[in-house]
């Protein structure tokens, strides 16, 4: 029976609170370092230096900065992250809203890049330095040196623009039709729970061209880290043992991959985290309307509730994410949890 | 409905949502185009806060004020005007009644402004047009619209302590604090959107009395459409089918987010949008070579102007200024980074106002501006920091800030360029006088010298960055906003002269407002101050 190490997941776990309280304060603090205040904004064009200033005082600017951070944090432990300056809604419902476009792309876009990545740098492996791995090894050359929105903008002007195989990147449903109630805020989603198969087939049509742009670009590294790991395995004295042994190629195939799997669960590990808040410039490309993308913005219109949300919400999902991706290599790997 | 059943539906919505990107991208977009319902979509970088404009502005807002169209008084869209062009004339006359106004008339010596409804005009939600609307659509802008404010009080002359007598359900009276040209225009802008206040009310609490969340996602007025779905990516408008006033043959207004500029390029040139803005200069000439997008130009007195802070103890030397402005090859500017698409500044004034002046500090002359740095002390050369954001003047903003510093090189002097991303900082450095040197746009509602000058140049001006401070342009801007009494030619003369010698703007070009519409596009009244999509007749694929 495997032996879960109980006592370093609960130190993790320790851990936790601790890591989200210092990415809080961090967040706080970063914000106000540019010491610009987004009331001039919030006023409206042409709002006077006293319509300012009044917009100054709703807002708490005017408060001094350890007032506003010990009132942050205050809210931080009754859940509240305080409300967006500019759109005036909740920063948790706003971020409850977007957060699960950020993450269908992201699996999505994960899966296409685990199932390219592998595949590709499996093959290459199994064929080192015969014309698979040169294809395979010039593909993935080609995705590592264009830049992510380059590669996105390119397919849209392919496969929109000139061949209309697919649809505008104008967001997640198509100029034409009508979004339906939002339930979870990815309309792929919220469209067949509403029975509204029109919207789910648009939505999913919409999708295609940034999880594939996405899922190609990061599917480079799952190929350059499967051809490695897996070469090395396939000249392991191991692999050379079950050869000898005439297993067929494919017992082979899976033994090797099998054994490589640390090392792509632990590229699973930097991608997610890389996925998350990383896909900004993504999803303004497609007109997502993102967390990601809805950081951006937020930076540059210094809504620090928002951002203080935003980073607390990624830095949050990034420490759970890698603490679960650890426990899952400990659990799957026993060379790793002899050494732990 | 049912646990289970939400819980079956959902795994199977997320079982279905796995396995369709792939169905869906074999079957392509598969979507007809919005045109192809009567709908006019409209793609442009913004996204939406909201459609109240007393709480959510952005450069957006302009846009959904056009479309909601709930105004007492209208611009002048067909005076001169042939199918498919903009208005001609800044600035543009105001129609004699509009869809909600059957008459209006200045009276008190142009301190009043008598205005009688028309009957019958109704809301989406059915309920009559009276002189209560107006007057609580006024007391919610003074309780709660910032920039209302100040343009009905500060720029439109209106007196905030006596603002209106309501006479009769359809006749009313607005008071001035003294006469100003401005006022009508207030009324004809987005500033005086008119409210169904029976609508509104009836969404109001006690903790928010003006309905402001209500009217986040949702219209309350009188205008020709109704907001029907409000997301931050899409607005809907479809027909307020009690409007009575004319209209086009579009049957719904889209507005849609799309941030990336060369997608909003694709899907006007495509058809799938009929209209896009926030181009750069480059995108405009490859786009008037297009032959399925047509460029429609509308005359305003918009410019873009390289500001100086005159706090700055070099730059606050007339003279200094005057040279950069005569070392600057405006000629150069205007082809190289407007691409044709502005003319060089000649004047104090832009040339929509007319000609004043010989332009003598706007000739680019490298000597004579060589001999004033001598003059001012600063012969040998010296630097400043040229803050720049795109936000202002524009996508060109970058290759006008190169430009200005390789010319300004010529005379010695070393232009550091600062980039700031930040829209929101790089209008709160200005206000706060923080930027030794900035570029902007000179954009006004409205088309008045007078008018223009304050927003930039006066001592309270909006757009004040440079800190300029001149009791005499602030009177000048100030008797060109009353009406001058028949004295507007010259002291618009003197205004623009005044202008011209001090240089606290240095301005650069004059530009018009460039619509960017798809040739199924047939006509759209517009000026350089709006467009009225109501009355847009538009055949998009």
């Amino acid at each position: 029976m495997r032996r879960i190490p109980l006592k370093m997941i609960i130190g993790r776990l320790v851990a936790v609170p601790v890591s989200l309280f210092a990415v809080a304060s961090l967040a706080f603090w970063m914000m106000r370092l540019s010491g610009t205040s987004a009331a001039s904004s919030v006023a409206g064009e042409y709002a006077t230096p006293e319509a300012i200033a009044a917009t100054e005082r709703e807002l708490g600017l005017d408060r001094g900065l350890w007032d506003q951070y010990t009132g942050f944090l205050g809210g931080l432990l009754h859940g509240d992250l305080g409300r967006s300056y500019f759109t005036r809604q909740p920063v948790a419902g706003e971020l409850a809203a977007r957060l699960p476009l950020d993450a269908t792309i992201g699996v999505l876009a994960l899966i296409v890049a685990v199932l390219a990545g592998v595949g590709l740098g499996a093959l290459s492996a199994y064929h080192r330095n015969r014309w698979p791995d040169r294809t395979s090894r010039g593909a993935v050359t080609l995705l590592q040196s264009v830049p992510e929105f380059v590669f996105a903008l390119v397919l849209i002007y392919v496969l929109f623009f000139r061949l209309r195989w697919l649809p505008a990147p104008v967001g997640q449903i198509s100029l034409s039709r009508t979004a339906p109630p939002s339930v979870t805020g990815v309309v792929l989603l919220d469209a067949p729970l509403a029975g509204n198969w029109p919207a789910f087939w648009s939505a999913s049509a919409q999708l295609v061209l940034p999880v594939l742009s996405f899922g190609l670009v990061l599917a480079a590294v799952f190929a350059k880290v499967t051809r490695s790991s897996f070469g090395s395995v396939l000249a392991s004295p191991q692999i050379e043992y079950a050869r000898s042994l005439g297993l067929p190629p494919w017992r082979i195939f899976t033994a090797a991959l099998t054994v490589s799997r640390t090392a792509i669960l632990t590229t699973v590990a930097i991608i997610s985290g890389a996925l998350i808040g990383g896909n900004a410039i993504m999803q303004k490309i497609f007109s997502l309307d993102g967390t990601a993308a809805f950081g951006v913005d937020s930076i540059l219109k210094m809504d620090l509730p928002v951002v203080q949300g935003i980073v607390l919400a990624f830095g949050g999902t990034a420490v759970l994410l890698f603490l679960l991706i650890d426990i899952l290599i400990l659990l799957l790997d026993p060379r790793v949890r002899a050494r732990s | 409905m049912p646990l289970k059943d939400i819980r079956r539906r959902g795994t199977a919505a997320a079982a279905a949502a796995l396995l369709a990107a792939p169905l869906a991208a074999c079957a392509g977009g598969g979507s007809s185009s919005a045109g192809g319902s009567g709908a006019y979509v409209f793609a442009l970088a913004q996204d939406f806060q909201g459609v109240d404009r007393a709480k959510y502005a952005s450069e957006a807002s302009k846009i959904v004020g056009d479309v909601m169209h709930s105004r007492l008084l209208e611009l002048d869209t067909e005076t001169g005007r042939a199918a498919g062009t903009c208005a001609p004339g800044v600035p543009p006359k105001i129609a004699a009644d509009s869809p909600l106004v059957e008459s209006w008339t200045t009276a008190d010596g142009g301190k009043a402004i008598e205005v009688t409804l028309r009957g019958g005009v109704k809301s989406a939600a059915g309920n009559v047009l009276t002189s209560d609307d107006v007057k609580w659509s006024i007391d919610r802008l003074k309780a709660i619209d910032a920039s209302a404010k100040t343009l009905w009080f500060t720029v439109g002359g209106f007196d905030p302590d006596d603002t209106i007598s309501v006479e009769s359900p359809t006749t009313f009276t607005l008071h001035l604090k003294s006469p100003s040209e401005l006022a009508a225009y207030t009324l004809a802008g987005n500033a005086a959107l008119i409210l169904d206040s029976k609508d509104a009310k009836a969404h109001a609490t006690p903790d928010d009395p003006w309905a402001t969340k209500y009217l986040t996602d949702h219209t309350a007025d009188f205008g020709p459409w109704k907001l029907t779905a409000f997301s931050p990516q899409q607005l809907t408008f479809d027909q307020n089918p009690n409007y009575a006033g004319e209209r086009g043959n579009v049957k719904r207004v889209v507005l849609r987010s799309v941030p990336e500029a060369s997608s909003r390029i694709q899907l006007v040139q495509t058809g799938q949008a009929a209209e896009t803005s926030g181009l750069d200069y480059t995108q405009l000439e490859s786009l008037k070579k297009s032959g399925a997008v047509k460029l429609v130009e509308c005359g305003n007195p918009g410019r873009d102007w390289l500001g100086l802070n005159t706090e700055d103890p070099v730059l606050g030397k007339p003279e200094v200024r005057q040279a950069i402005s005569m070392a600057l090859d405006r000629s150069a500017i205007a082809t190289a980074v407007y691409r044709g698409f502005a003319t060089p500044a000649q004047g104090g004034l832009s040339k929509a106002y007319g000609e004043f002046g010989d332009g003598a500090g706007y000739r680019h002359d490298v000597a004579g501006a060589k001999k004033l740095l001598g003059q001012a002390g600063v012969g040998g050369g010296f630097s400043f920091t040229l803050s720049v954001s795109s936000a202002q003047p524009g996508a060109h903003a970058q290759n006008l800030a190169v430009l200005v510093q390789q010319q300004l090189k010529a005379v010695g002097i070393d232009v550091k360029i600062k980039n700031v991303p930040s829209a929101v900082q790089y209008k709160a450095d200005g206000l706060a006088g923080k930027m030794q040197a900035f570029l902007m746009a000179e954009s006004p509602a409205v088309g008045n010298p007078g008018y223009s000058a304050w927003l930039s140049l006066g001592k309270n001006g909006l757009q004040n960055y440079g800190k300029f401070d001149e009791p005499r342009l602030d009177a000048l801007a100030a008797d060109l906003q009353a009406g001058a009494g028949g004295e507007t030619k010259a002291k618009t003369a003197e205004l623009a002269g005044l202008i011209a010698e001090r240089q606290p703007a240095v301005y650069l070009v004059d530009r018009s407002t460039v619509n960017v519409r798809n040739t199924c596009v047939t006509d759209l009244p517009s000026t350089g101050f709006g467009n009225d999509f109501t009355r847009a007749k538009a055949s998009c694929q």
